[in-house]
């Protein structure tokens, strides 16, 4: 234990009691008895020290017990949105009728740098990246086949039965 | 874990370089930079070129549309963009117009006339692929580091690709048997040849052995000193080896890790797996380390078969 404490601390981490302590894994026997097993580690300015809390009712058929923490999560701290130009979309064919209608006005012929043309395409493929794409956000549903049926489904999912409870 | 579908990065433990759990980003930029670069500074014998012809010298028209055209039909439209976001998806429409395929050729013969390789096509965007079949991804050498680059650039790589495959085949700079990336040499085609070989000695009672070499991190670690003397073998003129210089010089890197990217490191040796010239300059680099291999086996006066392949 005291070594898992060095590890802990090298790593800036301290061991972080539950709000309220007690056994998380119960005796499959009589005989035995209950265990404190609570491995949660955290910077100590971290909100969550000290915060976690054991639910030794929900542990149902199983010997252990859940613990609980609520973690900040917002948009400073994952940034799940980029850029993007839909396959097949009306955005597409815009975005390659603009870089197309200005590379057949680069000017090739007078070539007074010798990166000057290159630098004007890669000025084309911003300026139409940056026109034509959008900013989506990344999800577990970003895939392919995820499509307003999925949404409305789901939707209607979490409407009817509280995942919580 | 399948090799040639869309892999997530696996669920693994910290990346751990030099016995050093890396927990921070900028210690896991290092040991990126650091394992994929870990040939810098290495000192290469150049002295196998002593002995070694120089091929017939070898004209380099300008390119034309229809190379240019044959380069991009056989792009995959799902290959991921380099840093302008184009991929051929997006690029393929846009050559099928005649006067836009023009620009592009006159920026190709550009490039070459001046002997340049502009910044644009030289910065990158890596990202690390798991390697199949690993007991543990704790280490950057379980991932195999891609190269992301500017698609124009990539372009007249392939044309450059194409003509150099025909040229080193054509004078005879490659050996017969250097197999893989190179058209009507594929890798499985060493296989057939080995399983071939070993056959034939078997019906003649031969004991017969086979000795495997890998090349760990050969594309990172190929040296640019000894590339160009490679080229000056191949019969290039001065011209286009001037144009290789500058192709090999000065690469900006952008290591990603999922969501997160690293500053820009300088990146001074090997060529990035995923550059479409990555396979024939190897596949170069190869051809005078077979020669002189050949010529040494042959004091042993004993029966040898050499033969190379890139995967």
């Amino acid at each position: 234990m005291e070594d898992l404490l060095t590890i802990a601390d090298s790593l800036g981490l301290k061991l972080s009691p539950p709000s309220n302590p007690g056994p998380i894994r119960f005796a499959d026997n009589s005989h035995d008895s209950n265990l404190v097993l609570n491995l949660v580690f955290l910077v100590p300015d971290n909100p969550g020290f000290g915060q976690h809390t054991l639910l030794p009712d929900s542990r149902k058929p199983s010997n252990h017990i859940p613990l609980v923490i609520y973690v900040d999560i917002n948009n400073k701290n994952i940034d799940s949105t980029i850029q993007s130009i839909k396959k097949d979309s009306e955005e597409k064919s815009n975005f390659i009728n603009e870089i197309r209608l200005n590379v057949k006005l680069l000017d090739t012929q007078v070539i007074t740098n010798r990166h000057a043309t290159v630098d004007q395409l890669s000025l084309i493929y911003e300026k139409a990246w940056n026109k034509h794409s959008k900013p989506r956000h990344i999800t577990r549903h970003s895939k392919e086949w995820w499509n307003q049926e999925c949404i409305d489904n789901l939707n209607f999912y979490q409407l009817q039965d509280d995942i919580a409870a | 874990m399948n090799w040639v579908k869309k892999r997530t990065l696996p669920a693994i433990k910290t990346i751990t370089y030099e016995e050093r759990p890396c927990n921070m980003l900028p210690s896991l930029w290092n040991a990126l930079y650091c394992s994929y670069n870990s040939a810098t500074n290495q000192l290469v014998n150049l002295t196998i070129f002593n002995d070694l012809p120089k091929c017939d010298n070898i004209d380099w028209p300008p390119f034309s549309e229809q190379e240019v055209r044959n380069a991009i039909a056989k792009c995959s439209s799902l290959s991921t963009p380099g840093p302008d976001h184009i991929s051929w998806r997006h690029l393929k429409p846009i050559v099928t117009n005649n006067e836009c395929l023009g620009k592009i050729v006159t920026i190709a013969n550009t490039c070459i006339k001046y002997e340049t390789w502009p910044t644009q096509f030289k910065t990158a965007i890596l990202v690390v692929i798991p390697k199949p079949n690993k007991a543990s991804y704790n280490m950057p050498k379980s991932f195999c580091p891609i190269v992301l680059l500017n698609i124009t650039g990539k372009l007249i790589e392939k044309v450059i690709n194409i003509r150099l495959q025909f040229y080193m085949t054509f004078n005879g700079f490659l050996n017969p048997n250097q197999l893989g990336r190179i058209k009507q040499r594929l890798t499985i085609d060493a296989g057939v040849y080995l399983t071939h070989i070993i056959h034939t000695g078997w019906l003649k009672q031969y004991y017969t052995s086979v000795i495997v070499f890998n090349v760990a991190q050969f594309f990172p670690s190929l040296n640019h000193s000894f590339l160009f003397l490679c080229l000056e073998k191949v019969g290039l003129n001065p011209n286009i080896i001037n144009f290789f210089n500058s192709y090999h010089t000065e690469h900006t890197t952008t290591y990603t890790w999922n969501s997160f990217s690293s500053p820009v490191f300088n990146t001074s040796i090997g060529v990035g797996q995923g550059s479409a010239l990555s396979p024939i300059i190897s596949v170069m680099y190869m051809a005078p380390i077979i020669k002189t291999f050949k010529k040494k086996l042959k004091i042993l006066k004993k029966k040898f078969l050499l033969m190379s392949f890139l995967l």
